[in-house]
């Protein structure tokens, strides 16, 4: 059946979770193009095959084959074979770009959420698609920086607002000695602290810290 | 098609194959269409299964007259009357409900469309609506969530998620502590509101409080 390539190619995107990627699926993409390539051919030869067959007819009827009306002139059959061809090749498109603009949206997502890609994502994204991530970055760097049209604000720091200044964290790995306005905090595995919310986001997004409880937002 | 061009949910719905019968028949494409065709040219009144997404196009040019498929039949009617919610909608027809909409409207391009059919999806999403929608908040474990999530369509799975989260959201704020003020502003709310019954009510409101 026509459509089925492209319809798996989106399932693969549609099976992982949210917040990751199967590889770009390129050989896939590929010939799936190539089968809306062929489609397109198998429609062009149908529809001249028949405007050539009405064109003698006409011939040989003795009208001018000038005359002939524009608009379909062959059987109501062969309509359906062209309206097959037709359906199979807007679906394939769409099927295609929903596959782009998924992974795309999810590119954009974990620029939000993780700051950087995670190297498990970043694996199996295609060149062209590392360059959207690069440029998307820039440009959300630049907004977020002050001065010129920046807000100067990081807007990606803390996605829910705080209940409380203070949250209570646990050490998931040894760390550095860190210095919060607090004061300085040596993170050690398996201990737990308060520590000022907006200072720790950075450390839970690189998995050093872990919140407890369900202040602050998780 | 419109806004939910892209919507990956509709593109999957999509797929759903649908019993058709071919007005003119076909040339060329019969292998495809219609796995079980050794010929390339199927006859005019052919039946056969196609995916939803080729129905509508061609249902609006009389190409084809589109049938209801099983799980939309007299016998699931009968079921869905006698009990909508033991039905399990999952195996059947994972997004009952978006396909039933864009094929009602193909079958109303294709002047076959059943008048009963509307009516009878719309009583069966209420009565599935009210019965998750009562279980979510009781859900204790997520065990249990799934063995219920098993037998709902896609769209029902979405909304029965939804529920639950907002109950737990829900009990959460009550036993945060932080409930507490805004309660009492709402009995006080409640006595300018209305006159009677108001006795239950502050009951409630000073047990949670």
């Amino acid at each position: 059946m026509f459509g089925k390539q492209a319809y798996e190619l989106l399932q693969e995107v549609a099976s992982v979770p949210a917040d990751n990627l199967p590889p770009f699926n390129e050989e896939a993409f590929r010939s799936v193009i190539d089968e809306v390539h062929m489609q397109h051919e198998r429609l062009t030869t149908v529809y001249n095959e028949s405007r050539e067959r009405h064109r003698q007819r006409q011939e040989e009827e003795g009208g001018d084959p000038e005359e002939a009306a524009a608009g379909w002139q062959g059987t109501e059959a062969e309509a359906t074979e062209l309206m097959v061809y037709h359906s199979a090749i807007l679906r394939n498109k769409r099927l295609l770009f929903t596959y782009v603009k998924e992974r795309a949206e999810r590119i954009q997502e974990l620029r939000w959420t993780h700051r950087t890609l995670p190297e498990h994502v970043k694996a199996n994204l295609s060149p062209l698609e590392q360059q959207y991530f690069r440029q998307y970055d820039r440009l959300l760097n630049k907004y977020c920086r002050s001065g010129g049209q920046g807000v100067g604000l990081d807007l990606t720091a803390d996605p829910t607002p705080p209940d409380d200044p203070y949250v209570q964290v646990r050490v998931l790995r040894d760390y550095a000695d860190v210095v919060f306005s607090s004061g300085k905090v040596s993170l050690r595995r398996g201990k737990s602290h308060w520590l000022p919310s907006d200072e720790v986001h950075p450390l839970v997004m690189d998995g050093v810290l872990e919140l407890v409880g369900g202040t602050g937002g998780s | 098609m419109g806004s939910d061009y892209y919507s990956v949910s509709s593109l999957l719905a999509e797929e759903t194959y649908v019993p058709v019968r071919l007005v003119h028949g076909c040339t060329g494409v019969g292998c495809v269409i219609d796995p079980s065709s050794d010929r390339p040219d199927l006859p005019a009144g052919a039946r056969l299964d196609l995916p939803l997404w080729m129905v509508p196009l061609m249902a609006g040019r009389n190409m084809l007259q589109a049938d209801l498929p099983v799980f939309y039949g007299n016998k699931m009617r009968r079921k869905m009357k006698a009990g909508a919610g033991c039905e399990d909608l999952r195996v059947r027809c994972p997004h009952y409900y978006t396909v039933a909409t864009q094929l009602h409207a193909a079958m109303q391009a294709s002047v076959t469309a059943d008048e009963d059919f509307p009516a009878f999806i719309l009583n069966t999403f209420r009565k599935r609506y009210k019965e998750l929608l009562t279980k979510a908040p009781q859900v204790e474990s997520s065990l249990e969530a799934s063995q219920i999530q098993t037998k709902l369509s896609a769209e029902e799975s979405q909304l029965f998620t939804a529920a639950a989260e907002a109950s737990a959201a829900y009990h959460r704020w009550r036993s945060s502590g932080d409930s507490r003020p805004l309660v009492r502003v709402c009995s006080v709310k409640r006595k300018w509101a209305e006159s009677g019954g108001e006795g239950d009510e502050n009951a409630v409101a000073n047990a949670a409080g």
